[in-house]
């Protein structure tokens, strides 16, 4: 059945040099294939959205060796429109691939050992995996101009694995990565987004400053020196000649007889005339008139990864990654220190009969975190670590891999204390956050054991 | 003072020896035309206006009542150059007003200053309906003239931007057109604000007093005003659309009430209707403003509406003398007063102590009658009574100072038609009057 499939779905062998690869051309057959078992893949599919999927399908997994896999097209068409997300391409008759190329990548993936499923905010995760994408191909992550993206930009392998509207929330992290000097940038571009929909598909126009109509006129002010009567030229035009409507004298010399000092434009919805007229930038897509200060602007960056970063996301544990805010707090414990206490408790109340400590762990749902903007993140990490204070014993020691995932170790705890202590964080924590997020599941789930 | 105690009796010795015949012979031009003109006319008036005092306010209510029910939409003008600095100010002045249904259109002539981003500011704001700007300056008359072009309303309030006004200064100024459909323009009262800023202000400021406040009610009741204010006037946009709006100035508020007043519409000067300006504040700016002024009298009374003065099928009587009197007043005594001098000098020179002492008493006192009226006219009766200590100043201000300027700007104007330079137009513009003879 499964070798029907794989027929069905065209996926053939293609050996070249002495790489083993995978030519597909639905996204469905990715799933088909042992990805550990090959070199690479070709895409065989000249379908712009098709190849996307087959890259999202790649990308979107969670083991470095199969997200990092290189890929190439078979197409030169798409590739002069894809190819800052793939590895190259390959033409019957014409092999443009550089197999060391691909080999040098195979030989950098192996750097990568950890295990990105641990960062629980599905952005970051993928800004880490885009990192050491880049870092493979031993490039930076540059964007590059596409108009099938809503920011008018794509960004290798991440718009791959995340949509144009993330892609705004992605690029405010990665600024603030490049704060902790893990990347450097270099300035691209500014894009203007619709504050809506954050579309970069804007029409600039001016509007009437009374009515907001579009439907506009515009016209010189003539004014003639003679007789001082000033208007618009419509006032003074008699066919091919302008006459002033005063003193009925031709005007035939412009900087002796006339001059024109002046625009104003003439609303055809209102009949209100003015020279401040408002600039508008209607959204194609959503429709929606944006005002140039409501307008959000973005700085579109090259990053490139420091030494910092490159170390970073190279890192066994990418859990203790820098970008996390909530690490700064010196009264959370790094996840390191904080298993050599609980080590060190185990032993400890291990020598002990009447003593027993406990360790939790609280989860808050990773959705409520990726649904907000970063200064309500701040603001909501802030009260989730004053709650869990309000309950917690000085002795008590605090820790946590991200925002939304805390360890607590509980020394010198009777069970009953720490299952009231463990109730209480929990129950306060869902009531807070099922309050604000209007939900009525329970977003934070936790365990408590004893050491 | 032993002196002064001996010379007062001594002059006085010699004025009651020299009898009724001599006085009238020495002071001929005093009695002829300075005091019928400007305390004589002033009483009569004010008696008369006493009498039917009344029966006008009457009429003033109807008029009002009128005005509020129609409550037309009135076009306030504001055309200048480097006013910016003033617009905030109008603004509130303006939002203080009893007549609110108004739009309010500033046209920015050039300005090389921060106007224009003040001026849109407000606009943005919804402080100003209307802000235009001239990216060249054409003069103010073609800025007064965009204004219009623009408005909607069915009268035209005319401004300069560094004016305030009292509470309801805007709904008086336009309750006389509901008095009478013949009225085409109306002249607002116009004050001096600075007055106690220098002794130049103050002198101004009873100056204004006495050829605005009470000059203006009297020729107007007579039916001569020939004077609408450039700071505050109000006219009917028909009128105004009529005459073709403003020519090219300097002196372009005489010369379009002259115009209105060509065309069979009254003119008339609304008291009630109070804007405080400021005066230049030195005599070297004021003589400069005086200068330009005064040849405009020349330029425009003189030269461009001489018609005015011949008979023709449209002659007007009441036109002809509201522009002769000021013609006269002005140009005709001015020489006039110079062959006095002369006349005193010639066949007065052993006497000329006494003459010159009796003339100062004589204005001195002329100033305090004139005061009188002043006070009886007005609605700011006890903040004018600073002004009072310094009517004596105003023998020299009026007898020589304004004397010299007005001789200077007439010589000026009549043989070497300097209006034509004044840098208060653009060159383009002034060329453009000279060549065409306006």
């Amino acid at each position: 059945m499964i070798l029907k499939n794989i027929q069905t779905a065209g996926i053939k062998d293609l050996s070249y040099d002495h790489l083993h690869l995978k030519v597909v051309s639905d996204p469905l057959s990715v799933n088909l294939i042992n990805l550990h078992a090959i070199d690479g893949i070709v895409i065989k599919n000249n379908d712009h959205i098709s190849v996307r999927k087959i890259l999202y399908q790649i990308r979107s997994k969670n083991d470095p060796e199969i997200y990092l896999k290189p890929i190439y097209l078979d197409s030169r068409k798409l590739f002069k429109k894809l190819g800052q997300e793939v590895d190259g391409y390959i033409m019957e008759g014409i092999n443009p691939l550089n197999s060391s190329a691909g080999t040098e990548i195979r030989e950098r993936i192996k750097h990568i050992q950890n295990d990105v499923s641990i960062i629980q905010d599905y952005n970051d995760r993928m800004i880490v995996k885009s990192l050491q994408y880049a870092y493979t191909r031993e490039t930076g992550l540059y964007p590059y101009r596409d108009r099938s993206s809503s920011i008018g930009y794509h960004f290798p392998f991440l718009s791959s694995v995340v949509s144009d509207k993330d892609l705004v929330h992605i690029k405010s992290r990665l600024d603030k990565f490049t704060g902790k000097g893990s990347l450097s940038t270099v300035l691209e571009d500014r894009v203007n987004l619709c504050h809506t929909c954050q579309s970069s598909y804007l029409n600039f126009h001016e509007a009437c400053s009374k009515c907001s109509s579009i439907d506009l006129d515009y016209e010189n002010l003539v004014h003639h020196f003679r007789c001082a009567y000033i208007g618009p030229e419509s006032d003074f035009k008699n066919g091919d000649h302008l006459i002033c409507p005063k003193c009925d004298k031709q005007l035939k010399h412009i900087g002796i007889d006339y001059d024109k000092p002046a625009e104003v434009a003439s609303c055809n919805s209102c009949a209100h005339s003015s020279q401040e007229t408002q600039m508008k930038a209607k959204c194609v897509d959503c429709g929606e008139d944006n005002t140039l200060p409501q307008l959000q602007t973005i700085a579109i960056n090259k990053y490139n990864l420091t030494s910092e970063g490159a170390d970073w996301i190279l890192d066994k544990n990418l859990g203790n990654e820098p970008s996390e805010e909530i690490l700064n707090d010196l009264s959370i414990v790094p996840i390191p220190i904080y298993n050599l206490l609980m080590e060190q408790e185990k032993i400890r109340s291990g020598n002990r009969k009447d003593s027993s400590s406990f360790a939790c762990e609280i989860i808050v749902d990773e959705n409520v975190f990726s649904a907000l903007s970063e200064d309500f993140r701040n603001q909501l990490k802030d009260e989730v670590l004053k709650i869990m204070r309000t309950y917690l014993r000085p002795i008590d020691i605090l820790s946590a891999k991200n925002a939304g995932h805390y360890h607590i170790l509980l020394p010198d705890c009777k069970q009953p204390e720490a299952f009231n202590l463990y109730t209480l964080v929990l129950d306060n924590l869902n009531k807070l956050l099922t309050d604000n997020m209007r939900s009525g599941q329970q977003i934070v789930s936790g365990d408590l054991r004893k050491l | 003072m032993e002196l002064l105690s001996n010379l007062i009796p001594e002059f006085l010795n010699f004025w009651l020896e020299s009898g009724l015949d001599k006085f009238i012979r020495v002071f001929w031009y005093f009695i002829l035309f300075e005091l019928t003109r400007y305390i004589l006319l002033d009483y009569v008036v004010y008696f008369l206006k006493s009498l039917n005092k009344k029966e006008y306010r009457i009429r003033w209510q109807e008029a009002k009542s009128r005005l509020r029910a129609e409550n037309p939409l009135l076009s306030i003008v504001v055309p200048g150059k480097n006013e910016g600095k003033h617009l905030y100010k109008l603004v509130k002045s303006l939002n203080e007003q009893t007549y609110k249904n108004f739009e309010l259109i500033i046209v920015d002539d050039g300005s090389d200053d921060d106007t224009p981003i003040i001026g849109r500011n407000l606009e943005q704001l919804g402080m100003i309906d209307l802000f235009l700007r001239n990216e060249v300056r054409g003069g103010k008359a073609s800025a007064a003239n965009l204004a219009v072009r623009y408005t909607k309303g069915k009268y035209i309030v005319h401004l300069d931007a560094d004016c305030s006004f009292d509470c309801d200064a805007i709904e008086n100024i336009v309750i006389p057109f509901f008095m009478d459909d013949q009225i085409g323009a109306i002249g607002g009262n116009v004050k001096v604000r600075n007055y106690r800023t220098s002794l130049a202000t103050k002198l101004q400021a009873i100056e204004y007093l006495k050829t605005i406040s009470v000059g203006r009610i009297s020729t107007s009741y007579i039916g001569i005003y020939k004077i609408i204010s450039g700071a505050f006037g109000a006219f009917r946009k028909d009128v105004l659309e009529q005459v073709g709006y403003w020519d090219i100035g300097p002196g372009l508020d005489g010369d379009i009430t002259v115009k209105i007043r060509k065309s069979g519409y009254k003119t008339v000067f609304e008291p009630s209707a109070v804007c405080l300006t400021s005066a230049p504040i030195n005599f070297k700016i004021l003589a400069k403003q005086r200068l330009r002024w005064n040849k405009s009298l020349v330029r425009f009374r003189l030269r461009k509406h001489a018609d005015v003065y011949r008979p023709h099928a449209n002659f007007k009587w009441l036109t002809f003398f509201a522009l002769f009197e000021n013609v006269f007043y002005n140009l005709v005594l001015d020489v006039l007063w110079w062959i006095y001098l002369v006349d005193l000098v010639l066949n007065f020179h052993d006497q000329l102590y006494y003459v010159l002492m009796m003339n100062l008493a004589l204005y001195i006192c002329t100033g305090y009658i004139q005061m009188i009226i002043i006070y009886l006219y007005s609605e700011r009766k006890k903040e004018e009574l600073y002004l009072w200590l310094f009517v004596p100043f105003m023998t020299l201000y009026n007898g020589f100072f304004l004397r010299f300027v007005r001789t200077r700007a007439y010589f000026q104007e009549l043989f070497f038609y300097k209006s034509y330079e004044d840098p208060w137009n653009p060159v383009k513009s002034s060329r453009q009057a000279r060549l065409n003879g306006f």
